[in-house]
């Protein structure tokens, strides 16, 4: 009843019109950064915070974390319409997403991406207000044995992710690992695959990978196929229908599950959580075979997970002072200029502050609805655009999000690189999207895996000695093992 | 009857999975020999690449293996003339990322623009210039002028 009436004061904050008007311009930046390739809400809400210095710390941080969970709504426009994610939670809703424009369904799946981003960007809220403290101290408690587990149960989504060919499948998430490589070795300092260039010693950026797999590659194959339009199949209705909805409804509280769980682990990224939401709703489906061809689940359950990631992530940053992500380790810079310590104590010397901010995000996911849905109409719009127009944008676009992510043509060219890569892949069977999932979670394994063994003093013993790490790898190789049970079967 | 189509697409596949094959495991070895280079302990540095050298060699060898490359798909290469238009986008794409610094944001972009609407459209000249300057001015506006992105701008300052 305490938090009840703490969470109400908090509304009685966020509910000023300074509250709500700081409420709302995130909403929108937020949304335009997820929209826009390349910018992502970390640089968004890097950019903005000097910006907010003459504000009080709760209108600050209002519309510094609306940028962040607004861009998880902005993401999704892109991938859907033209193949682009905008935002690397985003990838996975490409799969489903784009095919259901290219089918003339542009408008139910931009509407269910925001239906379900904001029924789970919510449950996700109740779940930081109601829960934030304990949860924080469990997700204290998982190490890197634990995590290591955790990144082996999300290789078991390449399986299912693999397409006709497994062996293809795998060859593509070990490409996507090597990729992952390139650099500098972030524990030791060591060179890797840098071949003596200075741009490959900084690594091969996430971004400019995305964006040449994706949106050059589907550039090339439009042109291959002299299309005329991204889609030119009647409109239809703009919004789901009621069974679809329906249908959505359980994968949209699934999804809140797998993201504001995941989302309590730092270093559990939005992208790699969406890839495990798309896959958990694929088993749970009575008919897999429609995901990849344009089931409406497949864009609800990742557009929910990476909304409920965005709550998740706000239990450990304001319970514990751990930012779950880069985005929210920018925003904890933005807590510190204002003198508030995020940890234990906040919420006890803060309260007014942090229920405000906690308010303010319910208040925030009505508004991204409310502008969302409307557009569906406007932006479905946008497939019927001829092609000779939408290929330039669609390049130039890409162009300038390489660009954006370091300001180096190293990174266009690499984009370039991939879009190659992609087209070939592509043309020779070999799917796409374990290679996305193996570059974001190969990093994660790398690191559990040595911490791991350095814990150990070099014996690999650690990893099934521990409870929940055990019981995590040996899940992973259970869900490994059903899904190969299952191709065999198909 | 000799059924030439399927002879032809069985070479096709067994022609694609040894190029993939060769190039995986090519890719195994560079990672292989990368490992040798670090002087590290075997769980430091080193550990990923070997571990990933040992896997990709595997898999090239795979794709080797009739019975697990068989089941592929075959590779569906676009025919001559897409091709051409292929090569040709990639080509403007290329031309279009190598110009900017030389000739910088505003005129790279929209000659590219004006190159892509001429191939791929069929506007009259004068709605292909119309589109290619909006489609310029509004990237520069919305890209260089407002989001302050330090595109080049070559020699004409822009």
């Amino acid at each position: 009843m305490e938090t009840l009436g703490f969470l109400l004061h908090g509304f009685a904050q966020a509910l000023t019109l300074q509250n709500l008007l700081f409420a709302l311009i995130g909403s929108v930046l937020g949304t335009l950064v997820g929209v826009l390739p390349g910018i992502g809400p970390t640089s968004g809400i890097a950019i903005l915070l000097p910006l907010t210095g003459f504000l009080q710390p709760a209108p600050a941080i209002i519309m510094l974390a609306a940028i962040y969970y607004g861009a998880m709504y902005g993401g999704s426009t892109t991938a859907i319409l033209v193949n682009i994610p905008g935002e690397v939670a985003s990838v996975v809703t490409t799969l489903d997403g784009y095919q259901m424009a290219r089918q003339g369904r542009a408008g139910p799946a931009l509407a269910i991406a925001a239906i379900s981003s904001f029924v789970a960007g919510t449950l996700g809220l109740v779940g930081l207000t109601f829960f934030a403290p304990p949860l924080a101290d469990m997700a204290l408690r998982i190490g890197p044995p634990e995590y290591f587990g955790l990144v082996v149960l999300s290789f078991s989504v390449v399986v299912s992710l693999s397409g006709a060919s497994l062996l293809k499948g795998l060859s593509a998430a070990s490409l996507g690992a090597l990729v992952a490589l390139v650099g500098l070795d972030p524990m030791s300092g060591v060179r890797r695959f840098a071949f003596g260039s200075s741009d490959l010693l900084a690594g091969i950026d996430f971004i400019a990978v995305i964006i040449g797999l994706f949106a050059i590659t589907e550039v090339l194959i439009g042109v291959e196929e002299s299309v005329t339009a991204v889609s030119m199949a009647a409109l239809g209705k703009l919004m789901p229908r009621w069974d679809e909805l329906r249908a959505c409804l359980g994968t949209m509280v699934r999804a809140t599950g797998v993201g504001f769980f995941l989302g309590l682990l730092p270093g559990c990224t939005p992208g790699a959580i969406s890839f495990v939401s798309y896959d958990v709703e694929k088993r749970w489906s009575r008919t897999p075979e429609r995901f990849g061809h344009g089931a409406i689940e497949g864009v609800a359950a990742p557009e929910g997970a990476n909304n409920a990631t965005t709550s998740g992530g706000f239990v450990p940053l304001f319970a514990l002072g751990l930012p779950a992500t880069p985005a929210l380790a920018v925003l904890l810079s933005g807590l510190m200029i204002y003198g508030l310590q995020p940890g234990p104590l906040l919420f006890e010397k803060q309260p007014g502050f942090v229920w405000t901010v906690i308010a303010s995000m319910y208040i925030g996911n009505v508004m991204l609805l409310i502008l969302n849905l409307p557009l569906v109409g406007l932006w479905a719009r946008l497939v019927r655009v001829p092609y000779a127009v939408m290929a330039p944008l669609i390049l130039i676009f890409s162009v300038l999000g390489a660009f954006s992510v370091r300001n180096s043509f190293f990174d266009v060219g690499m984009a370039l690189v991939f879009g190659g890569v992609g087209y070939a892949m592509i043309k020779l069977g070999y799917p796409t999207a374990p290679l996305v999932l193996a570059l974001i979670l190969t990093p994660m394994l790398e690191s559990a895996l040595r911490q791991s063994l350095a814990m150990a003093h070099g014996s690999p013993l650690i990893l099934v000695t521990r409870p929940i790490a055990l019981i995590l790898i040996l899940a992973g190789l259970a869900l490994t093992a059903w899904s190969l049970l299952a191709r065999r079967r198909r | 009857m000799t059924d030439f189509r399927a002879l032809k697409s069985g070479a096709a596949v067994r022609r694609a999975s040894l190029l993939c094959g060769g190039l995986f495991m090519a890719l195994g070895a560079m990672s292989l020999v990368e490992a040798l280079r670090i002087k590290d302990a075997w769980q430091g540095a080193r550990l990923m690449p070997v571990a990933l050298g040992v896997t990709l060699v595997a898999l090239g060898i795979g794709h080797l293996v009739p019975s697990m490359a068989g089941r592929a798909a075959v590779p569906a290469w676009p025919d001559a003339s897409a091709r051409r238009r292929v090569a040709l986008m990639f080509g403007v794409l290329a031309l279009y990322v190598g110009g900017m610094p030389y000739l910088g944001f505003l005129l790279a972009t929209a000659l590219f623009v004006l190159v892509l609407l001429r191939a791929l459209g069929s506007y009259s000249w004068p709605v292909t210039l119309a589109l290619t300057g909006a489609i310029a001015i509004a990237s520069y506006v919305i890209f260089v002028h407002w989001l302050a992105m330090p595109v080049p701008s070559g020699f004409l300052g822009a």
